[in-house]
């Protein structure tokens, strides 16, 4: 099990536009309060707050507008601070960090020691008077960040407690969950419920905390909720919100930009390089991934190489990947002058993207973010036919694995479509492909009969009785003849079911080409199958 | 190659009909297995198109499965499909969805579909009246969704693009108590409509041996002893 820590740096952006921490003051974006200082918190300026409304309670409140370019330029002295110390760190935005701990945790003497170096260095590459860092440390990456916003200064969950530490808590935390600049756009995706929605519907329902949540069966929350629900229900059961994919790529998928002549500005880089980002989010959505965790190098050319990685919760789109590349030009492009640190002396000429951590997405993501207009046209077809029809009468295909044609993949409910976990391969006793077309729900009766007519009968052994000559579904009555034929197969296949149970199967080809599989049960034959 | 550029010219000449649709804006083929070109006589599924396939369900599959790797496609109906057999096609599980029983609503369920899906396979049955495919039709052209009709006995539909009927087949791989299936050559007769209304038979493997669909050589003495249906070996021809 890995241990994450998360380090957070409080109201960030107050810090990044270098006001007077100990005056009012606070920053805005797009005319709300997004940060203020204590000064002004104590005289009635709360996040969300009109400016007009702001400055009504506070008049000579200091106030600056909202730069996500300057709060990553300044936040690039800090992760280059961390970085020293832990390599595996991904940037979630600036301000906020996190670190897998197991490395550093052992080389440092432990989880407390290594938590406690990692705040002494933050905390001295901070300007005065700066909140301090926190710092939370659980088995994932998204209660670690729960436990840094609850850190005083610093909140170890213990391993394997992440769920125990959820429990108690409201299910508003599920909010902080979100990517706030991203939120607005990731609503627009087809029939799911926002956050915001889910922990309201939640309260109307009863279920306040995070215990509550993890104690009704997923299956139940899915249902009801979709795709938000089953993640929140993760989140409160210690899980990762999203079901990992690791591994099931064989290269890092990557994509190269080089830039000839060489670039020095990082507007100018990042507009260069948006094609090469869609690239690699499309290549990766074609085969049904989404990226969490990219990692970003660029060179100068003189040599010099900054790599950076970054995280987003929910996997990256388009822009937001660029975002994230212009934010880390700007800081080291304006980085100070720092003895044994490198310095970009010369222009851009190689930005490099590879996709460090994938999710099994499903969904694809165009050139703007978001589903694609075929995704979403289906998905609101779906959500009218689960009107019209009731929400059980619309099915996806999923694999499940199983010896009987039936079993290999099933439908299941639309809104289930994720929970089906299938059952590793190989299957002993499976017949091999091809697999036939038609499997009707109840198999139909048929008649096989010898040479002599006499009903062909397999022995418990698996011998049969005579080589079968026709064949005949009993009702139709029209015998055709067998012109080929294998088997039979035994299977024990529910044997813990029935007493003797014991099945067989063979195939069976017809005089007009036709090829059945047939099953014998207790001396019955019956057509199990039809490959047409 | 011949055969490609030949059906880029019968696109060209008769896709001037469907330029006047709001499709036209969107590439107008979806794209099939190369193996199936001959059969479509063009490069891919005709948006907008009706076709119809009659007594293979693995061949229906397989004409749907290329495209569905980036369109959505919808099931309705067809009763006790092998959804392994669709998988082992190609047919991308991810973007499919289906409706086992429509029910009493089966026309509004698949107006529903034709709305919001690339391609819809639907069974026939006694419902589909011809006003009824007339009205299907025409809401698929509009969209420029792809209807494939799934028969078990050849429709009397005569609006179909093309209709696809597999009239012979002899597996291998399977001897007196030997083996097991593993692959399929089948006859396939097309008819089409105009130009296209002289039937002629294509050969297939379906399922070649290692899974999907694959051209099989032109053999044409084979081809006339597996084709017993007296109207299927005429033509013959067509086979890359």
């Amino acid at each position: 099990m890995s241990r994450h820590a998360v380090l957070w740096l409080a109201d960030w952006p107050l810090t990044a536009a270098e006001v007077p921490l100990d005056q009012p003051a606070a920053v805005l974006r797009a005319d709300r309060v997004l940060a203020s200082t204590v000064e002004a918190r104590r005289q009635g300026v709360r996040r969300g707050l009109r400016r007009r409304q702001a400055q009504t309670r506070c008049p000579q409140l200091h106030l600056v507008e909202d730069d996500p370019a300057r709060d990553a330029r300044r936040f690039e002295p800090i992760v280059t601070t961390i970085l020293d110390l832990v390599p595996a760190t991904e940037v979630l935005r600036p301000g906020l960090v996190v670190s897998a701990t197991r490395g550093p945790a052992r080389i440092h003497g432990g989880e407390s020691a290594f938590v406690d170096r990692l705040r002494a260095a933050v905390d001295a590459a901070l300007p005065e008077g700066a909140p301090t860092s926190r710092v939370g440390v659980a088995d994932t990456c998204a209660v670690a960040v729960i436990a840094a916003r609850r850190a005083r200064p610093m909140l170890h969950v213990d391993p394997g407690g992440d769920a125990a530490f959820c429990a108690p808590l409201p299910v508003e935390v599920l909010r902080e969950m979100v990517d706030h600049d991203r939120a607005a756009r990731r609503n627009l995706r087809s029939g799911a419920t926002s956050m915001e929605e889910f922990v309201a519907d939640a309260h109307r329902l009863g279920i306040s905390t995070l215990g509550a949540l993890a104690a009704l069966p997923r299956r139940q929350v899915t249902d009801r909720f979709g795709e938000i629900g089953r993640r929140a229900h993760r989140l409160a059961s210690g899980e990762d919100p999203h079901h990992l994919v690791v591994g099931d790529l064989e290269e890092q998928p990557c994509a190269r930009r080089e830039l000839d002549p060489p670039v020095n500005r990082a507007e100018a880089v990042a507009f260069a390089t948006r094609r090469t980002a869609e690239d690699l989010l499309i290549d990766l959505s074609r085969r049904g991934f989404v990226c969490r965790v990219v990692e970003i190098a660029v060179e100068t050319e003189h040599g010099e190489r900054l790599a950076r990685h970054w995280r987003s919760s929910d996997g990256f789109d388009a822009p937001t990947l660029v975002e994230r590349l212009r934010w880390q030009l700007d800081g080291w492009l304006s980085a100070p002058e720092v003895p044994g640190r490198q310095r970009p002396t010369g222009g851009i000429c190689l930005v490099e993207l590879s996709a460090v951590e994938v999710l099994r997405g499903g969904r694809q993501l165009t050139l703007s973010g978001g589903p694609t207009d075929e995704e979403r046209r289906a998905h609101q077809a779906v959500t009218r036919l689960q009107g019209l029809l009731g929400p059980d009468r619309v099915f996806a295909a999923r694999e499940r694995g199983g010896r009987g044609p039936a079993g290999w993949v099933v439908a299941v409910p639309w809104e289930r479509r994720e929970d089906l976990v299938s059952t590793p391969r190989p299957w002993p006793g499976r017949i091999p492909p091809p697999a036939p077309a038609t499997v009707p729900a109840i198999p139909t009766d048929v008649e096989l009969c010898d040479e002599d007519g006499g009903p062909v009968v397999v022995s418990a052994r698996g011998d049969l009785s005579a080589p079968p000559t026709r064949v005949r579904t009993s009702s139709a009555g029209r015998w055709r003849g067998v012109v080929s034929w294998a088997g039979p197969w035994l299977s024990d296949e529910r044997w813990w079911e029935r007493e003797g149970s014991r099945t067989a199967r063979m195939q069976v080809v017809d005089d007009r080409g036709v090829a059945w599989l047939l099953v014998v049960e207790s001396g019955r034959w019956a057509m199990e199958a039809r490959y047409d | 190659m011949p055969a490609s550029s030949d059906a880029l010219a019968t696109t060209l000449a008769s896709g001037v009909e469907e330029w006047s649709s709001a499709a036209s804006l969107v590439p107008s083929l979806l794209e099939v297995a190369g193996p199936l070109e001959p059969l479509l006589g063009e490069p891919g599924l005709r948006r907008g198109a009706l076709y119809t396939v009659t007594a293979s369900r693995s061949l229906a599959l397989s004409l749907v499965a290329t495209t569905s790797s980036r369109s959505w496609c919808a099931i309705v109906g067809v009763p006790g499909l092998g959804l392994a057999a669709a998988q082992e096609a190609g047919v991308c599980l991810d973007r499919l969805v289906l409706v086992p029983s429509p029910g009493g609503r089966w026309l509004e369920v698949v107006s529903t579909l034709v709305d919001g899906f690339d391609v819809v396979l639907l069974q026939h049955t006694g419902a589909l009246t011809p006003a009824v495919v007339r009205r299907l039709r025409a809401r698929a052209r509009q969209q420029g969704t792809v209807l494939v009709l799934v028969c078990e006995r050849e429709p009397d539909v005569d609006d179909a693009h093309l209709r696809l009927t597999v009239v012979g087949g002899h597996w291998e791989g399977i001897a007196d108590g030997h083996g097991h299936l593993t692959a399929r050559r089948v006859d396939v007769q097309v008819r089409g409509r105009g130009a296209a209304s002289r039937p002629r038979v294509v050969s297939l493997w379906l399922p070649a041996a290692g899974g999907s669909v694959d051209v099989s050589s032109n053999d044409r003495g084979r081809v006339r002893r597996l084709s017993p249906v007296g109207s299927a070996a005429g033509a013959g021809g067509g086979v890359a």
